[in-house]
């Protein structure tokens, strides 16, 4: 059996005490920059566009008829409602129009709808967008959220990429169809 | 443990500690608040944006302001507004004209600063609009800057962090 010694060296008995003021000051200056600096609100924004007259020469026949069936989806938002239109640019049209309610449930309806669009037609890559004048800005945002966002529920299949090449939207161009003069 | 000491030899010792975790966690929450967004941008006092979760950052700061009270082109107040609404005496065909003249200028130093610096062309606007405005306020300017031809609109929203 062993026996434990008792230290006799002054030196490692003293108490040690660290001193925090330094540690401190530096912790109250980096917050005192922090506080300063910080932005609590975090702006975004939303890109759409609107329509415009060109003075680049119209098509030529050739290229009119080597032109394919696009899908065009059209978009109406009321106060009432939304219609979502999705049709053909060349016969036969397939015409298909569905209304869902301005709240989050309908929104999220319209979404899922959206996706299954992009899912059948991957090229598509726009929606054109026809608003009410008594709609609020608060409303189109939200409508444009489900049109643009591609949220994680979604399949990772549909995707467009942004302008620094990453996949983020679910339909990139929005067009704001009743903004003309 | 810090400790002060006075005349009669007393110690007096003050618990840090706390004080410590609590500028630990306030720290460690103005890191991760922290913006990284290339431009900041003081929103105007009667504008509150929609919330939005939008990935976009804000890029530039915004040209046209749609308060709550005034419309404001390049920090000119260029009308007042009423209600959600622009008097009719500065509406003629469904744009507001002095909006169209302003951005009309803003356009041709757009165009000058492409031609002069070889970039791609600048015909994008950055709009700050009150959550609250109607549609047909928004039209009307965008309709005016669609004459200046500004074709894309970068309409600002605050970022859910949902």
């Amino acid at each position: 059996m062993s026996k434990k010694r008792k230290s006799l060296d002054p030196v490692k008995d003293a108490m040690v005490e660290l001193n925090v003021m330094p540690f401190i000051d530096i912790f109250s200056l980096l917050c005192t920059f922090l506080l300063f600096s910080a932005v609590f609100v975090s702006i975004g924004v939303m890109e759409v566009q609107v329509p415009f007259l060109s003075n680049a020469a119209p098509p030529k026949a050739e290229e009119k008829k080597k032109s394919t069936r696009n899908l065009e989806i059209k978009i109406e938002v009321s106060k009432k409602d939304v219609k979502l239109t999705s049709s053909f640019t060349e016969e036969p049209v397939n015409e298909n129009t569905q209304a869902y309610g301005l709240d989050s449930s309908g929104l999220t309806e319209m979404h899922k709808q959206l996706v299954s669009l992009k899912l059948d037609h991957p090229d598509s890559d726009s929606v054109t967008l026809f608003i009410d004048d008594e709609v609020v800005y608060d409303e189109i945002v939200d409508v444009l959220d489900q049109i643009k966002l591609r949220y994680p529920s979604d399949s990772p299949n549909v995707s467009s990429q942004n302008n620094e090449g990453k996949d983020v939207f679910l339909y990139q161009k929005v067009i704001f169809g009743s903004v003309l003069l | 443990m810090a400790s002060v000491g006075n005349d009669d030899g007393e110690q007096i010792s003050l618990n840090i500690m706390p004080m410590l975790d609590i500028f630990s966690i306030l720290i460690l929450f103005l890191l991760m608040s922290f913006s990284t967004d290339p431009v900041s941008h003081d929103l105007n006092g009667s504008v509150e944006l929609p919330e939005s979760d939008t990935l976009n950052s804000l890029d530039e700061v915004p040209t046209v302001a749609i308060t709550r009270k005034e419309l404001i082109v390049n920090d000119k107040t260029i009308a007042p507004i009423n209600a959600g609404e622009l008097p009719k005496k500065y509406i003629s065909q469904g744009a507001v004209y002095d909006v169209f003249k302003e951005l009309e200028k803003l356009a041709e130093a757009n165009k000058k600063f492409v031609k002069k610096e070889n970039k791609k062309n600048a015909s994008t606007l950055t709009i700050e609009i009150d959550k609250g405005h109607s549609f047909k306020l928004i039209k009307s300017i965008m309709v005016s800057a669609q004459q200046a031809e500004f074709v894309v609109f970068k309409m600002m929203v605050s970022k859910s962090r949902g």
